[in-house]
């Protein structure tokens, strides 16, 4: 029986919004998604697993049709989800009285059920989020014998959302030996694998936020003889990047610009999408003036970060200062009761107005 | 201090040149690129080194700017002085790869040792800077009066502000508002303000989403659509039974009617028509009024009784016996008119009479024909008396069941309505129901935007508060300084300018960082001062600076070609001053003869070295 293993799909997020990029991206995410379905149809797999958010929030009645009729033309590969944290059953949640098509089978309950198919020998667990954060460990002392005989030989896997103190606290050691051949996580958008193969997260299948950093994709599973087997599938069409623009105090703002440019152009590969999370690093010149916010304009640009340092010598700049402003400011803001990081800004700040318009 | 030798080994144009200094007064001559200025900064990089710039002013910076003509390779020079009554050689090479500096006590021959290359720990405040604010006159101010009053006012300023005639507060503090200006146009406040208003208006229509809700499902509650579709049914299959049976009875009344129509026997054609045939719900007509009169003949009644006709015609006869009798006693005229009424009442009684009779004779005949025809109805009416009965029994039967077709139909309209009514409910809840997601997700997007927005502020003020700090600090630096310095700064000056001139001026500088004198009167701009009393007061603050910064120590005080725009009388104050009040070491570069002519002429002694030689 082959499976693919998904989770945290957050159709209807908006990505990066306010961006030139965040509808693409919108409209990306739904993509992805169809397009795994595709694949799966394709190559004939058994069995999809969605662990939760499969919506980024509560889902509307038509979003939910435009996926069932996703879900109903990839019949007869057979669906399964479970609603994790952003996409929860609640009263008034849609999910409640959705009738989905055939091959899709929900788990709607919020106290872990099991449905049997017998064409795979397999049993497949699940619970569902009603309530937006859980702090109760309800994987915790879950066994497959907890609900009833069993068929000989067969496979159990448990779709399962969460992890963290909030959201379904779980002990992966206890887990591994629960007794399931295969625990389906969804909730960290990061994918993950125990060593022992039994847990995966699948991460989510694009990146969410700016946060989703590195590949993303899915797990494609096979149960064999030996076990189930999983392996990563990196789908994403979009992945944050996070560039490093070393500077030093010999460049001008527009070959400061150039080089990062440069970089970005480097770091796409074809056929797939960045957005770029820039950080300069190095020294800079005092006199060095730029915006910033030119970074932005030069391509998909998220967040640009400052961490360069200005290129002068702190300690000779005071000693040989001692008696004026200059250095008694330095003294001074050294001695401040602030984070560090503030303080370097307080000292920078007084040292270069008093610099810009000293005559030096 | 007190330089004593000087030995330019590589530095700028000169090469091995060698010169002594004398304790007191010195004049060192020279015309136009002999080499004045390449002393002064000779002396200026043997105190603290060839200074070398990175990024800005890399090309005039001091290294480059003195690098040796000749023999690229050295640039070296040494300084002998006295300080302290020792005697130390100090050597420095200056090129880039082989800086040194080796200081030297030349009385115990020991080596001192210059950790970090400046003479500072030697000399308490001995800095480059402090060298260029105070004692070392540099040949670069402007002479035009108005410009170098500006820059005095802004170097005294600086000095008493800042301890240093570079560093500028106003424009430091200035530069920090403007930080903080572009911190603020950037603020998300209002962003929050509106997010915030968002949030509410959600909340709102969310309330209001589910009172619509829960109003909705109660009136759903009320209906049971199995009912209704029960009700609907079976009204649906009363109307149809109801239809056919109003089919059949219609059907048997037709019948009737056809067999009716064939049996009655047929009346003169002045007789309405029976009508019995079509509906059944019209009374058969007889063609006759209420009251039994045909009203055709009522129409044509006369208009006076008949009986009155005939009293006007006995009225007549009687009139013409009684005028038969009496004609002969009344006159001719009057006989003549009652004959005429006679005969006119006659006449019309005669003409009423008959005619009466004759209508009499018309209703007589015209009751009698009624009558007749009463009877032959009433004939066939015993015939169909019998039919009647029977139809009327139908047409009650009918007219029952069409009353009771009209109660279905009503009662099944009803239904419909009540159905078609429960379905607009439920659509309506379904589409309240997708508000309701549509709005919780619009609120949960907006309270995501809030926390955003909120962290934003909360580093932009981090951001501002920086710069908040560093204005504070500088600001109550610049108030220590000027209490400790610059207050003090500007008493000297006004001292030493009243020593030097003569003249008692008070010098301050006020809050709106202004150097201001004292005309007596008021205080003034300085600006306001001769070109000559601000050379000298230029002098002066310098000269009060440096007994302040270096208090008892002597320092040589070195000026470059500073007296070119003195003239005589203003020379000779100052030199005057110098050579009997001024207990240090003082280094005059000129390129005229002046000073020595001054010196000269008041017997003053100077050691005078040429440097064209």
């Amino acid at each position: 029986m082959r499976f693919f293993h998904l989770a945290d799909v957050h159709l209807g997020a908006v990505p990066d919004k306010g961006t030139a990029w965040s509808d693409e991206r919108a409209r990306g995410i739904y993509e992805s998604f169809y397009q795994v379905l595709e694949t799966a149809r394709l190559e004939q797999v058994d069995g999809v697993f969605i662990c939760g958010d499969l919506f980024h929030r509560q889902p509307l009645l038509r979003e939910l049709k435009e996926v069932s009729y996703h879900f109903a033309r990839c019949a007869p590969v057979r669906i399964f989800i479970i609603a994790g944290n952003h996409d929860p059953v609640t009263e008034r949640s849609n999910y409640v009285n959705y009738s989905w098509p055939d091959n899709v089978i929900f788990f709607k309950g919020d106290a872990c059920a099991r449905t049997y198919i017998s064409e795979w020998n397999c049993y497949i667990y699940g619970l569902s989020y009603h309530d937006r954060e859980i702090i109760r460990p309800l994987y915790a002392n879950l066994r497959p014998d907890l609900f009833g005989a069993a068929a000989p030989d067969s496979t159990h896997i448990l779709l399962a959302h969460g992890g963290d103190s909030r959201h379904i606290p779980v002990h992966f050691n206890e887990l591994e030996n629960a007794g399931f051949d295969y625990i389906a996580f969804g909730h960290i958008h990061r994918p993950w694998l125990a060593k022992s193969g039994r847990i995966a997260y699948s991460g989510a299948l694009e990146p969410v936020d700016k946060e989703d950093e590195g590949p993303h994709g899915y797990m494609e599973g096979e149960v064999t003889a030996k076990g189930v087997r999983v392996r990563f599938v990196p789908q994403a069409t979009w992945t944050y990047v996070n560039l490093n623009v070393e500077i030093n105090g010999q460049m001008s703002w527009e070959e400061i610009k150039d080089r990062a440019k440069q970089l970005m152009d480097r770091a796409v590969k074809p056929g797939r999408k960045a957005v770029f999370k820039v950080t300069i690093i190095g020294t800079r010149d005092m006199d060095m003036v730029w915006d910033l916010d030119e970074l932005y304009r030069l391509g998909q640009v998220i967040q640009v970060t400052d961490a360069s340092e200005y290129d002068i010598d702190i300690e000779r700049l005071y000693s040989q200062n001692k008696d004026n402003l200059l250095g008694r400011f330095i003294e001074r803001a050294k001695d401040l009761d602030m984070d560090e990081d503030m303080k370097k800004k307080v000292l920078y700040y007084g040292i270069r107005s008093l610099y810009d318009t000293g005559d030096r | 201090m007190i330089i004593k030798e000087l030995w330019l080994t590589h530095f700028g144009k000169f090469h091995d040149f060698h010169m002594e200094l004398g304790p007191s007064m010195n004049i060192i001559s020279g015309g136009n690129e002999a080499g004045k200025s390449t002393v002064y900064h000779f002396i200026e990089a043997m105190f603290f080194g060839a200074r070398r710039l990175r990024g800005r002013a890399a090309s005039s910076d001091m290294y480059s700017r003195f690098q040796p003509w000749e023999g690229k390779n050295s640039y070296e020079g040494t300084m002998i002085f006295e300080h302290q009554g020792m005697t130390y050689r100090l050597y420095r090479n200056f090129y880039k790869t082989e800086v040194s500096v080796t200081l030297v006590c030349l009385d115990t021959n020991k080596v001192i040792p210059l950790p970090d290359g400046t003479l500072e720990n030697f000399i308490e405040n001995f800095t480059e800077e402090n060298f260029e604010n105070t004692i070392g006159v540099a040949q670069t101010q402007s002479r035009l009066s108005r410009s170098f009053a500006r820059t005095l006012q802004t170097q005294a300023v600086n000095m008493a502000m800042t301890g240093s005639s570079r560093l500028r507060l106003d424009s430091a503090l200035e530069c920090l508002e403007r930080e903080r200006r572009r911190l603020r146009r950037g603020s998300a406040d209002g962003e929050l303000e509106a997010l915030g208003k968002k949030e509410t208006y959600c909340r709102q229509e969310l309330e209001e989403n589910r009172q619509r809700l829960e109003m909705l499902d109660g009136e759903l509650e009320k209906f049971s659509e199995e009912d209704l579709k029960r009700k609907l049914e079976s009204s649906e299959k009363g109307l149809e039974s109801c239809q056919m049976a109003i089919g059949a009875l219609s059907e048997k009344l037709s019948q009737h009617a056809a067999q009716a129509g064939r049996n009655r026997a047929p009346l003169s054609p002045r007789q309405p028509p029976l009508g019995s045939h079509g509906s059944s719900t019209d009374r058969p007509s007889y063609g006759l009024t209420s009251h039994g009169h045909d009203p055709r003949l009522e129409k044509t009644g006369s208009r006076l009784p008949v009986w009155l006709y005939g009293v006007l015609l006995v009225a007549g006869i009687l009139t013409g016996v009684i005028l038969a009798g009496i004609h002969e006693h009344i006159p001719l005229p009057a006989l003549r008119l009652f004959l005429v009424l006679t005969a006119f009442l006659m006449v019309c009684g005669l003409l009423g009479f008959v005619r009466g009779i004759f209508e009499q004779r018309r209703e007589l005949s015209g009751r009698a024909f009624d009558e007749e025809r009463h009877r032959s109805i009433r004939e066939s009416d015993g015939e169909e008396e019998s039919h009647g009965r029977e139809a009327a029994g139908l047409q009650m039967e009918l007219a029952r069941m069409e009353e009771k077709k009209r109660a279905l139909e009503q009662r099944h309209k009803i239904c419909l309505q009540a159905l078609e009514q429960y379905r607009q409910i439920r659509e309506r809840r379904a589409w309240e129901q997708e508000q309701y997601s549509r709005i919780s997700n619009t609120l949960e997007d907006v309270i995501e935007e809030d926390q955003r927005l909120r962290d934003k502020i909360r580093e932009e003020k981090k951001e501002e508060l920086c710069v908040d700090t560093a204005r504070k600090i500088l600001e109550e630096l610049a108030g220590e300084i000027h209490e400790s310095f610059g207050k003090p700064l500007a008493d000297r000056a006004s001292e030493l300018m009243n020593r030097i001139t003569g003249e008692e001026r008070q010098f301050i500088i006020n809050e709106k960082l202004e150097m201001m004198v004292d005309n007596s009167q008021d205080f003034v701009p300085v600006s306001r001062l001769s070109e000559g009393a601000l050379e000298q007061l230029y002098l002066a603050v310098r000269l009060g600076a440096a007994k302040l910064l270096f208090k008892d120590a002597t320092v040589p005080l070195i000026l470059d070609d500073t007296f070119a725009y003195y003239d005589d009388q203003r020379l000779r104050t100052v030199l005057s001053w110098f050579a009997s009040e001024y207990k240090g070491q003082v280094i005059v570069l000129t390129c005229q003869h002046r000073e020595c002519d001054i010196l000269d002429g008041l017997n003053e002694d100077y050691n005078y070295v040429n440097l064209e030689r």
